[in-house]
């Protein structure tokens, strides 16, 4: 059976919620991608480190894609070690190309979202640096793509 | 047990030889009836090393195995039949005999990359997947890797977008990816079912599309007498399993690949008169830090160059991309060899070190006791031909250069086992003569019932007045590893195992673990290796003593998790390694003392200061991987959940492949169209020198 997703996303403060219609099989857990967002205004981004945590829902991180920008076009790197605690920590950097500036794309995570209660996540940037090592202001978020 | 027919869906013609593809239709061929996928409800499912008896599952009607169809699993235990041969159809595929018969497979294209620094390599290893199908498939895909691989990366690349796989609990990986496969998405996952045998599993390639996999991993290279050898495995052999052994390795045929009644990795073989367009590309970048003086591939055609002072570039021949045997690159270098040497590594989870521990010198002014030598030759069908003949050459040249004061006895084993007399015999000229007469009448045939050769070998009683040297020749292409390892723990007392790899693509999980749990030794015989020099090599190693009951002293170092933990004996030139954690700076002296024969021996080592943080990152991965190996064999001997759980927090903590964890990957961003597809075992050929009908069965 085709199931069926419509998402409830409210944006704000770097959450994000998923919300989940009555049509799909009751155990049937399911699949969405969201894109991860980096905003360094008028900066250019080199690195960054960031977190995202499912604060609500039983999520499951399925698969970490690179983003747009062909700096970040690489799927950052995740530390094993914080997804045992559902924590998903990612990190990435380059050094050969043009840093991107602006409104970014710098990742897409594909997750598996149990039936039964929405979905919310939390995103914590921990860093973020330009070409030459030093820490700009950003910020970060979280979009539900449309995947049907 | 799922008994849907699977009807009929047309495959995209090969380009070229159109003509001889065949149509069946249904009614007029057997049609495969097989359970779920592997991974997913409905197939069986088998803890890695699950003793005999553990699971069951009859199959169906299944096709005989000399039947020209192939493929052929349906995901979906419960989906009804699909009649308009769309997507998600079963495939049927008949082929008329012909020799050199090209068989269209999902996986098109293997290519690995490697660099080497120091003793250390890291590798890349890219499978290009398509679907040369009409419908919609999940590939299934068997395939080898470097026992002590660290696998720490997985890609999944579709186009020019990368996802990167997690690491996860094994059954949670595989729900993972058994529910994106059912709904419909493109995902990946790989399972390891031996330490060195691994399953990559793609689901819903849809027709005429591709995808690539990419894996990365690290591991130290041997080393002996001035040689490293860097392997690269390309295919698994064909594994004997005894009678009610169920967590077993078995070679099918392909027509019936899918079928997995009790045997959870089926390797598909291709009949010997197909091939496939599967090729492989293999590149490796050296860098020694040392010079290398020669270098020697005889398992391949190479081509090779000096990139940069102390960097070279090796790379496959064009012309030798047929993956049906291990690639093993061996480089000599220059210097002291019996120096020993340290790596260390420190990041924000602490120091990391490897440590390359040499022979004394003082071995080799040493003589040796006399010796109790039991030759154990493996004689099973697949050690017919070129593989038997090269290890008759090398007993024949061993017997001859024992000395009178020696004694030995000469093992065969294949359905069973027999011995060349009752007990060992002196090693006189008279008992040479007939015991090579003996050797020279052995035929190979049957199965590889190793459990029955162990025993035979390591049974009898120890004459104390001598050393008792085991060594057994084998492919090693057995299925029940866990439990040969654990007959040589049970039965070793003093004896000493050397296990010689006989052929071109060994099972050498199995051949350097029984050397490692017998505290003895491993060497490998190729087919083109030369058997008297692969032996003598051997006698001269032993005509010294080795270093016993090793003791470190870090001397004020403080190291922790140091690992193998049981510490191997040391033989005339062959180093071992250690890994393990630290703390500090290391700049101290280590002392070893141990005994050689009566005698105590006593070596030091100046540990430098700490290298920069950035010198070897593999390191950390390398220590976990040894972690996870050594844990893998305390869980072999003796199974506890407690060990279990200690390999899947070690494996989970440092993103690693284990038997109890796995990667997943899924594309969630696009749904395909249709139901899940057909799965297509990915059939290898036999190794280069087996023969298919004494391992496989009728073509």
């Amino acid at each position: 059976m085709k199931a069926r997703l419509a998402y409830a996303a409210v944006l704000m403060s770097g959450a994000l919620l998923l919300a989940q219609e009555t049509d799909r099989p009751e155990s049937a857990p399911a699949f969405r991608s969201m894109d991860l967002y980096f905003d360094v205004a008028g900066q250019a981004l080199a690195a960054y480190q960031v977190e995202v945590v499912a604060t609500r829902g039983r999520v499951r991180f399925v698969g970490i894609e690179g983003g747009e920008p062909p700096a970040f076009r690489s799927p950052p790197f995740y530390d094993p070690k914080a997804l045992r605690g559902k924590r998903l920590i990612l990190a990435a950097y380059h050094l050969e190309t043009t840093p991107p500036t602006g409104r970014v794309r710098v990742a897409t995570l594909h997750v598996q979202i149990a039936s039964g209660e929405p979905a919310q996540f939390a995103v914590n940037v921990h860093t973020a640096a330009n070409a030459a090592g030093r820490r700009i202001p950003a910020t970060a978020a979280l979009v539900e793509r449309n995947t049907e | 047990m799922n008994s849907t027919r699977i009807p009929s869906a047309t495959p995209n013609p090969p380009p070229t030889a159109a003509g001889w593809w065949t149509w069946l239709a249904l009614g007029t061929a057997a049609v495969l009836l097989l359970p779920g996928c592997r991974m997913c409800p409905g197939r069986i499912s088998h803890a890695p090393g699950s003793q005999p008896g553990s699971a069951s599952a009859p199959p169906g009607s299944l096709p005989s195995p000399d039947e020209e169809l192939w493929v052929i699993a349906r995901g979906d235990a419960g989906a009804p039949a699909d009649d308009d041969g769309g997507p998600g159809s079963g495939a049927l595929i008949a082929h008329p005999v012909a020799w050199d018969q090209e068989v269209p497979l999902p996986l098109k294209h293997t290519e690995m990359r490697a660099s080497i620094s120091a003793h250390i390599a890291t590798v890349s290893v890219i499978q290009q997947f398509s679907n040369p199908y009409e419908g919609k498939i999940e590939a299934v895909y068997v395939f080898p890797l470097p026992h002590h691989a660290a696998v720490n990366e997985f890609l999944m690349v579709i186009g020019e977008r990368r996802i990167r796989g997690l690491i996860r609990e094994r059954a949670q990986a595989e729900a993972i990816y058994c529910e994106a496969k059912r709904q419909g998405y493109v995902a990946s996952l790989l399972t390891q079912e031996r330490p060195n045998l691994f399953t990559q599993a793609v689901a819903n390639i849809e027709p005429g599309k591709e995808l690539e996999v990419r894996l990365t991993y690290f591991h130290t290279l041997a080393y002996e007498e001035g040689w490293y050898e860097f392997v690269f495995p390309m295919v698994v052999g064909p594994r004997f399993n005894p009678p009610g052994w169920t967590n077993s390795v078995a070679p099918a045929p392909r027509a019936v690949a899918a079928r997995s009644a009790g045997r959870p990795t089926q390797v598909a073989c291709l009949n010997p008169h197909e091939r496939t367009g599967h090729d492989i590309a293999l590149e490796v970048e050296l860098e020694a830090g040392v010079n290398v003086e020669e270098l020697v591939c005889r398992s391949h055609v190479i081509t090779q160059r000096v990139a940069a002072p102390g960097r070279w570039s090796i790379a496959l021949s064009p012309n030798d991309r047929i993956p049906n045997r291990d690639f093993v690159l061996r480089y000599r270098v220059a210097g002291d060899q019996l120096k020993s040497s340290l790596l260390t590594h420190r990041d924000e989870r602490g120091g990391f070190f490897t440590l390359m521990l040499y022979p004394p010198r003082e071995l080799v002014r040493l003589d040796r006791q006399p010796l109790e030598v039991v030759f154990v030759l493996d004689c099973s069908g697949s050690m017919r031909g070129r593989p038997l003949d090269q290890a008759k050459l090398a007993i024949e040249r061993g017997l001859r250069q024992l000395r009178p004061d020696d004694t030995f006895q000469l093992i065969r084993f294949s359905n069973d086992a027999s011995a060349f007399g009752p007990e060992p015999v002196p090693a006189s000229p008279e008992h040479i003569r007939r015991a090579l007469h003996y050797l020279a009448a052995l035929k190979s045939e049957g199965g590889t019932m190793m459990l029955q050769g162990i025993e035979a070998a390591l049974t009898f009683p120890h004459d104390w007045a001598r050393l008792r040297f085991v060594c057994f020749l084998t492919d090693g292409y057995i299925g029940n590893e866990a439990q040969i390892l654990a007959a040589i723990e049970q039965h070793l007392g003093a004896s000493r195992i050397f296990s010689f790899g006989i052929g071109s693509s060994v099972n050498r999980y199995l051949i350097e673990h029984m050397a490692k749990v017998g505290r003895g030794a491993v060497a490998y015989l190729g087919p083109h290796d030369s058997a008297a020099h692969v032996m003598d090599t051997f006698m001269a190693r032993i005509q010294h003593p080795t270093m016993t009951d090793l003791k470190l002293d870090w001397n004020g170092w403080r190291v922790t998790d140091v690992y193998p933990q049981r510490l191997p004996d040391l033989f005339v030139g062959r180093p071992v390694i250690l890994t393990g954690r630290f703390e500090g700076a290391p700049d101290a002296e280590i002392r070893i003392t141990g005994h050689a024969g009566a005698q105590p021996v006593q070596v030091s080592l100046h540990a430098p200061a700490v290298q920069s943080a950035a010198a070897h990152p593999a390191l950390p991965h390398v220590w976990a991987r040894m972690k996870i190996a050594d844990l893998y064999d305390q869980w072999a001997f003796r199974p506890d959940p407690g060990v279990a759980e200690a390999i899947r927090k070690v494996a989970l903590e440092y993103g690693l492949m284990s038997a109890y964890t796995a990667f997943v990957a899924v594309d969630a961003s696009r749904r395909t169209v249709g139901r899940e597809g057909t799965t297509v075992p990915v059939a290898v050929p036999v190794p280069d020198g087996v023969r298919y009908e004494t391992t496989v069965g009728s073509p």
